[in-house]
């Protein structure tokens, strides 16, 4: 088993070049969305149509967009849809998918092959189609990417929940437990979840990653958050029609998308090199 | 086999059957009165009514669940509340611009998969290792329609390579069409064949890493023997699933790229039958793309056995 | 002329920790019909030396000496000779059959391939060798086996069939690294025996190297005992068995349970474990293990004393320890 010593854990946190630069990378964007809470350079919202377009200066770092909005503010106040959009839609898919996966790995048998079905099948329907028909039906928002994104996320932690936990209760240590008398639900949360928990965590730092692709996917259809509330998808969306007035107005908000699943993406392989070394096998 | 065969169709019925109920449930029976969605909340309820007759939506949900399925057998999907055309027609010409687009976007894939993911396992941990595998990284995390507009603003615009945007028609000529699918299925390939060739990569290494690799090499094959004979099929089996798993990813995709490209495929459609609140042509598409998908599915895990002996013998 | 002269062959493997020295400075050789045993604990060189034989050695490592076979240096050889030789003149087989076979080829695919390689067979030619082959090592209907699958194979069988690989170009020399290990005890003999009966056939040399002295006592002429990378004591298997000398050797029998022991009473061990390859001494590399170790073992390599008939042993305190018994040695 893994020893989490707190002195090795921090080495090998110190150790892991991913866990370091997507560490650094993932607290910027966090720290860019708290800050923008209060502050931003310039507004993100007010229209003023005399500063179309400007480009970077002192007063808008990264210039203006077509109606005067200073580009570096939406950007960051994009930052808190991305983050609350991907938190929310990770989290029902953890706690949904988890259980459910406990519970089929618990119970086997037909529950187990009734709850794998079920994952199974949703992968036929991948986010984005499940938020087209909840959109066609309830009309675009945020609350609907949402949705559909932590639809799309129950089927794969109930899988990778199952699967690990199935290798948990076969291990030695566990059916001593059973054999001690401990009944199913206590041997669930106080032996194979804390086992499971890196993987856990891997995986939902990778989903994290994939649901802000995700929504900025909904919001440059349109299907997402809706204006006035800046979305990177949408800003996309936007400078697109004006690529070949402005082109560098269409990178900026693609580039940040990019930097922030990068950077999570490195986070995940980090958490990977730190949690478990022997889930990190030589790459 | 035929059991492992039998089983596997009966699971892509049951799932096309699943997958046609629960888009029917979603669509007609959730949303509580279809005819209103589609006139919208300023509808009068006349008009409502009225279209609810027209719709045949007074009639019971299996009634009309069976109507449309056994409608699908006939090829009829019903008519376009927008346009008022039948639905077929508008679903017939994007279909033979989506499928071209995915196929070609998965040939993309599999070959920059292969290619990039032999290259960087041939030599492991050095520079071109290291370096491929960081790019393979930002190909992941790069939004597609992003990478399509990099794509326009490079080859389109700078270069004048490609058009930026649009579809010809396959009447204007084959070469012509097939010209305008090409940053498209470059901008789908990318985030695809990153993703493919991280798993060819890491998969050739391990199965390098097997016994029977040293065996093989103990007979006296050479390297290049033994990674032909006997590591590519090993480890061309992760692959494949996964390429099964990623044409999802691939069709979902088409959706959003061929938005940026005025592609008038699938994706197009649906997204204006969502502003056009069309209710049954987004029906009918989003069946067809999980069917496309579910097909797909089925048979990557058919050929799964064909390739893999031991699933053959097991009743898996 | 000798058929296999190694000449103070080393291995050393590039680790994370340094390099390792898996082999040290070993002379052997190897005669015709010749079975040699390779004796030791896991990590003492022993399936590095037969690696480093077949030049399958892991790429960071370095390998030092000469490597005879018919007069000719295997290390001074291209891989691509090197490969002309494996399979043909000479064949390894492994511990894990389980694993050893590709599970997508079928066994006959699998034995065929060295016999059109390196004989230039036809399909049907090796078809036919194959079915003659399969025979030979007791698979029973080997016209159906051919197109079975490793697993539709017990791990006997596959063993079996390992051998019937191994066994397929007639090669000069076989080198099975702990064949049985990995089987069960009824398979073992039964492996064994069809081993030492197709060597005798086919006039080939054997090398078997396992660390069951069981096992090498009964299959083996002569044998060497490693440690630690280098060999403390080689000769005739008999003769070894008879006069204890090295006191490792003595230690690996006091070890061994025996017939008659009583309940009661406890089995011997070698105090401490096998050293580590990165740190090991720059003398005698059973030193810290040694109950015998004096400084000057630790310091400088010990001797090789050769006493009558091809008795071998290198050790700085030989004439104390011969005329101990490993029961006083190690209590």
């Amino acid at each position: 088993m893994s020893d989490t010593n707190s002195a090795s854990l921090l080495n090998r946190c110190r150790r892991s070049r991913s866990f370091v630069v997507g560490g650094i990378m993932t607290g910027f964007l966090l720290v860019c969305a708290l800050v923008s809470l209060v502050w931003t350079p310039g507004s993100a919202y007010d229209i003023e149509i005399g500063s179309r377009f400007l480009p970077p200066s002192a007063d808008h770092w990264l210039g203006t967009d077509q109606f005067g909005r200073d580009i570096v503010s939406m950007l960051m106040t994009g930052t808190q849809n991305s983050i609350v959009v991907a938190v929310v839609a990770v989290s029902i898919g953890l706690i949904i998918g988890v259980n459910l996966g406990l519970l089929a790995s618990a119970r086997r048998g037909w529950t187990e092959e009734v709850i794998m079905r079920f994952s199974d099948f949703s992968f036929a329907f991948p986010a984005i189609l499940s938020a087209i028909m909840l959109t066609a039906i309830l009309g675009p928002g945020g609350v609907n990417s949402i949705l559909a994104i932590g639809l799309y996320n129950i089927p794969v932690f109930a899988r990778l929940t199952r699967g690990s936990a199935n290798a948990i209760w076969a291990r030695e240590f566990v059916m001593a437990a059973r054999a001690a008398g401990k009944g199913k639900l206590r041997i669930t949360f106080e032996h194979i979840l804390p086992n499971i928990l890196s993987i856990i965590i891997v995986q939902a730092t990778i989903l994290f990653a994939i649901a802000i692709l995700a929504e900025a996917a909904l919001s440059y259809l349109g299907l997402g958050t809706q204006p006035p509330h800046p979305s990177w998808g949408r800003m996309l969306n936007e400078a697109q029609a004006l690529m070949f007035l402005d082109p560098m107005q269409a990178i900026y908000p693609g580039l940040t998308i990019a930097i922030a699943v990068f950077g999570l993406n490195l986070l995940g392989d980090g958490f990977r090199d730190v949690l478990d070394p022997r889930l990190s096998r030589k790459r | 086999m035929s059991i492992f065969f039998a089983k596997r169709l009966l699971t892509f019925i049951a799932t096309l059957i699943g997958a046609s109920m629960v888009i029917f449930l979603v669509m007609e029976i959730l949303p509580g009165d279809p005819a209103l969605v589609i006139l919208g909340i300023d509808a009068t309820d006349e008009m409502v009514a009225a279209l609810t007759r027209e719709l045949g939506l007074d009639r019971s949900a299996p009634v009309r669940y069976w109507e449309w399925v056994s409608g699908l057998f006939r090829g009829e999907m019903g008519t376009s509340y927008a346009y008022k055309v039948p639905v077929w027609e508008l679903v017939e010409y994007s279909l033979w611009i989506t499928i071209p687009l995915a196929i070609m976007a998965m040939f993309f894939s599999i070959i920059l998969a292969l290619v990039i993911g032999l290259y960087a396992a041939a030599n492991h941990n050095k520079i071109q290792d290291v370096t491929l595998m960081g790019f393979s990284q930002l190909g992941i995390s790069v939004p597609n329609f992003w990478l399509a507009i990099l794509l326009i603003l490079y080859f389109s615009i700078q270069l004048n390579w490609f058009p930026a945007g649009g579809f010809p028609g396959w009447d204007e000529g084959i070469f012509k069409s097939l010209k305008s699918l090409i940053l498209p299925a470059l901008a789908l390939a990318t985030v695809v064949g990153a993703i493919l060739a991280r798993i060819t990569r890491s998969s050739v290494l391990e199965v390098f890493r097997e016994d029977y690799v040293r065996t093989a090499r103990a007979k006296g094959l050479s390297q290049r023997a033994t990674l032909w004979g006997h590591v590519l099929r090993n480890a061309l089996i992760p692959v494949l699933t996964v390429s099964g798993i990623q044409f999802a990813t691939l069709l979902t995709g088409t959706v959003v790229v061929e938005n940026v490209f005025h592609i008038p495929g699938l994706g197009s459609l649906v997204l204006k039958a969502i502003n056009n609140r069309d209710t049954i042509v987004v029906e009918n598409v989003v069946l067809l793309l999980a069917t496309m998908v579910i097909t797909v599915n089925f048979v990557v895990d058919i050929l799964y056995a064909v390739i893999d002996p031991r699933l053959k013998a097991h009743d898996i | 002329m000798t058929l296999l002269a190694v000449d103070n062959l080393s291995v050393t493997l590039a680790t994370n920790d340094g390099p390792a020295r898996a082999v040290r400075d070993l002379t052997f050789s190897l005669e015709k019909g010749e079975t040699l045993g390779i004796v030791g604990e896991s990590g003492c060189g022993k399936s590095m030396t037969a690696l480093a034989l077949m030049g399958l050695l892991p790429e960071r490592s370095e390998t030092n000496g000469t490597i005879a076979l018919n007069g000719q240096n295997l290390l001074t050889k291209s891989e691509g000779e090197m490969c002309r030789i494996r399979g043909n003149n000479m064949a390894m087989i492994f511990q894990e059959p389980m694993t050893s076979l590709n599970p997508v080829h079928t066994v006959g695919r699998q034995i065929m391939e060295p016999l059109r390689l390196h004989k230039g067979l036809s399909k049907s030619a090796a078809a036919v060798e194959t079915v003659a082959l399969l025979d030979r090592v007791g698979i029973p209907n080997p016209k159906e086996r051919l197109h079975n699958y490793p697993h539709q194979l017990s791990g006997g069988q596959r063993q079996r069939v390992m051998i019937a690989i191994a066994l397929s170009c007639a090669p000069d020399i076989l080198i099975a690294d702990e064949p049985t290990t990995a089987l069960d005890v009824t398979i073992q003999d039964q492996i064994l025996d069809l081993i030492q009966g197709l060597v005798h056939e086919e006039g080939m040399a054997l090398i078997l190297i396992s660390h069951d002295l069981g096992v090498i006592s009964e299959n083996a002429e002569t044998v060497m005992v490693m440690y630690g990378g280098t060999a403390v004591e080689s000769g005739k298997t008999d003769r070894i068995f008879d006069e204890l000398s090295h006191p490792y050797t003595q230690g690996l029998f006091a070890a061994m349970p025996k017939l008659g022991m009583g309940r009661d009473a406890r089995l011997v061990t070698i105090p401490g474990t096998v050293p580590d390859l990165v740190n090991l001494p720059s003398g005698c590399t059973f030193t810290d293990r040694c109950p015998l170790a004096t400084a000057q073992c630790r310091e400088t390599i010990p001797p090789q004393h050769h006493l009558n008939d091809r008795h071998a042993v290198a050790c700085h305190n030989l004439d104390k320890a011969r005329f101990m018994k490993p029961g006083e040695l190690y209590t």
